[in-house]
């Protein structure tokens, strides 16, 4: 392994850019679709929790399945879309070689969202699962997994064929991300949806797909991004990038390995529970070594994260990734999960992971990437900038009103003086203000929407009139 | 390429090694576990075996209440309401009286699809049933949640009732019965009734009950709360 070298001559580069560039902004333009989607039914939802009457008349839009659509469009949708558009771009520039046959990325890209399609509107009239995170309906699951195979394979075949010697660490983090989203997808419908396995065996099973889906699946090629990302836009090198390779490895056994966290006091053996929990400590070695590499290089350089707006979301995004870690240990000591289990935390948990880690470090990437593989720039970032702070607000404001909120609960919870009718009136203060973190949140996806398809258009428009005299001097 | 296979093999191991020593040795250890009578008794090799005649538990549930637990998850419930009676040590589910003993793994093997649930915004369901029996109340407590429990927030599932006209040629017979002076009394002449949805999904809600014994789960509290 060793430092991304900055010096590649910009022929290759803009080859490899435009190998990928069709199929590149399909998944750009499909991730910000199924982005808004996902937030409008956040919104939705933080209403219904504010006015429990709310649109209840439609079956479709009852809270349960609002829910379920949330959830699959947010990691079907525009997580897998996003990792789709960034990981290959990275994969091939890292490689130095451009991605063969974006005709059938395309293409599978289609089939991928016709499968979530498929799985929304089956959602929609009631054919969800029971397990959260898995809801879309399992006739889906047979597309994605083609698709898919369409799609990760030239990901993996750009590293086997790579043009120069050097291994980086982003690039194993996207591979590992590449190769186990299948299979963690094919373990999870095979002994839940085709052959059911029976009784707890099902929880188990599902807390075992929820955990690897966000720590083999969506933490993996955000942290290769951000591997690729902090050293390039700061100019600063890793710190300590020879402890990276250890702290793929240990993140990549340990997280895996922690998954029953989940069932702590469920009706499932012990033992599976501490053995999770050992393993979730022990994240503290990839922790340190990634608070390090990453956060300790993005704030080396004030001045390029005063700058640089790519960089500051991915900082925030680092920040927020290592906080999420430590929430995580701290929620498996048995004194805290006797508060915050089965409370609004565990909602908080999951936001701060796909709204406070990943999406920050897939807009700092959209926000590099699209001008880059435009070759067209932002005249202005205000817009840009006022999307981070908007962003950045919404995701503190809900995070705070989840994790404070839940506390509250639990300790009322354990309260047995207090009904249960009382404990959730009492948590009406912090469902308002949840909803205002969801409506920030839209209100900054709605902008990055316009920012990055502003720009796309800008581009075309500028494009127009010079059309006819590059085909004139092709011609001559 | 040398570095490439073993970058293969280590990212294969890593996923295999959770896989089998999460769920394939909890799969052999639940894999087989059986219905059973609420004690066991010894057989001249004293072996522990199942008391021949009595009722064995958990009860496989009837046609209509499995109807009725396809609607609970197709309704998305499992999103507020978990189904699982944590240890004393880890909260106040029995000291709520959200049920009598914890719940163990052998009270969801007749079960198609096991709803644990992880959230609570609503009650925990477990041993709904045991708590409330009363039909009537969770027919009106799935229409409008308001009527049986102010303030909850609960969505009301009017979808889930028809509203008809009383004439000698409508059954009315499972009509709701209001609370006096409630403002959702239908008006003088109508009334409301449950769809079969709805009487399969109450089915279900009335049978949810733990409240046996199992060879490794004794009942330990008497007091059902509310």
């Amino acid at each position: 392994m060793s430092q991304p070298s900055i010096a590649s001559p910009n022929d290759s580069l803009n080859a490899i850019d435009s190998s990928i560039n069709k199929a590149a902004f399909y998944f750009i333009l499909s991730a910000i679709t199924w982005l808004l989607l996902s937030s409008l039914f956040a919104v939705i939802g933080g209403i219904k929790t504010v006015l429990p009457s709310f649109l209840s008349t439609y079956e479709g839009f009852t809270f349960g399945r609002i829910q379920a659509m949330l959830n699959s469009t947010l990691i079907m949708g525009w997580c897998s879309n996003a990792i789709f558009a960034v990981a290959f771009w990275i994969m091939a520039r890292l490689s130095s070689t451009p991605i063969k046959h974006g005709g059938i990325l395309l293409l599978a890209g289609f089939i991928w969202n016709v499968a979530l399609t498929l799985g929304l509107l089956g959602i929609f009239i009631g054919d969800l699962t029971a397990y959260s995170w898995m809801e879309f309906p399992s006739y889906t699951s047979g597309i994605f997994l083609l698709a898919y195979t369409l799609i990760a394979v030239w990901g993996i075949v750009a590293y086997r064929h790579k043009q120069n010697d050097y291994s980086y660490v982003s690039q194993w983090y996207i591979l590992g991300g590449l190769l186990w989203f299948p299979w963690i997808f094919v373990i999870g419908q095979f002994f839940i949806n085709w052959v059911p396995v029976r009784g707890a065996l099902q929880s188990i099973v599902h807390a075992w797909y929820i955990n690897n889906i966000f720590y083999l699946w969506l933490c993996p090629i955000a942290l290769g991004a951000c591997y690729y990302f902090i050293p390039k836009l700061s100019n600063t090198p890793i710190r300590s990038y020879h402890m990276s390779a250890l702290a793929f490895w240990t993140f990549a056994l340990f997280a895996s390995w922690s998954g029953m966290t989940y069932l702590i006091g469920a009706p499932v053996p012990v033992w599976l529970t501490t053995t999770s929990i050992v393993f979730a400590i022990a994240l503290i070695i990839p922790l340190l070594i990634l608070y390090v590499n990453l956060v300790g290089t993005a704030l080396a350089s004030a001045s390029q994260l005063k700058n640089n707006l790519a960089l500051r979301f991915i900082t925030f995004g680092s920040i927020a990734f290592i906080l999420h870690l430590i929430v995580k240990m701290l929620l498996t000591f048995s004194s805290i999960d006797a508060v915050a289990h089965f409370t609004m935390i565990y909602d908080a948990h999951h936001w701060q992971l796909i709204y406070g880690f990943f999406s920050m470090i897939f807009f700092g990437a959209f926000y590099y990437l699209v001008p880059t593989l435009l070759n067209h720039y932002f005249k202005s970032y205000f817009l840009p900038n006022l999307q981070f702070i908007l962003s950045a607000l919404g995701i503190i404001i809900l995070l705070a009103a989840l994790y404070i909120g839940g506390w509250q609960q639990g300790t009322q919870y354990n309260t047995v003086e207090l009904s249960f009718l009382e404990i959730t009136n009492n948590l009406s203060l912090w469902m308002q203000l949840k909803l205002v973190g969801l409506v920030l949140i839209l209100l900054a996806n709605l902008l990055f929407a316009f920012n990055v398809t502003g720009l796309l258009l800008s581009k075309l428009l500028d494009a127009l009139p010079n059309f006819s005299n590059e085909e004139l001097n092709q011609n001559t | 390429m040398k570095h490439f296979s073993v970058l293969l093999f280590g990212i294969f191991i890593i996923l295999t090694s959770s896989f089998l020593g999460l769920i394939s040795s909890s799969l052999n250890q639940l894999g087989d576990l059986k219905q059973s009578t609420e004690s066991l008794e010894l057989n001249e090799s004293g072996e522990p075996i199942l008391v021949e005649g009595d009722p064995l538990y958990p009860m496989k549930l009837s046609g209509l209440s499995e109807q009725g637990h396809m609607e609970y998850i197709q309704l998305g419930c499992v999103n507020c309401h978990s189904q699982q009676v944590r240890r004393e040590e880890l909260g106040k589910d029995l000291e709520r009286g959200f049920g009598q003993r914890v719940s163990v793994p052998r009270d969801y093997i007749m079960q198609s699809n096991v709803v644990l649930g992880y959230t609570r915004l609503g009650p925990d369901l477990s041993n709904v049933g045991a708590r409330i029996k009363d039909l009537n109340w969770h027919l009106l407590h799935l229409y409008n949640p308001q009527i049986t429990s102010p303030g909850s927030l609960m969505p009301p599932f009017p979808f889930l009732f028809k509203t008809v006209e009383i004439s000698e040629t409508t059954a009315t017979d499972s009509a709701l019965v209001f609370p006096e002076g409630n403002p959702n009394t239908p008006k003088e002449g109508m009334a409301i009734i449950p769809t079969k949805r709805a009487i399969a999904l109450v089915e279900y809600l009335l049978n949810l009950d733990i409240h046996y014994n199992l060879p490794e789960a004794v009942i330990t509290k008497n007091d059902t709360g509310k």
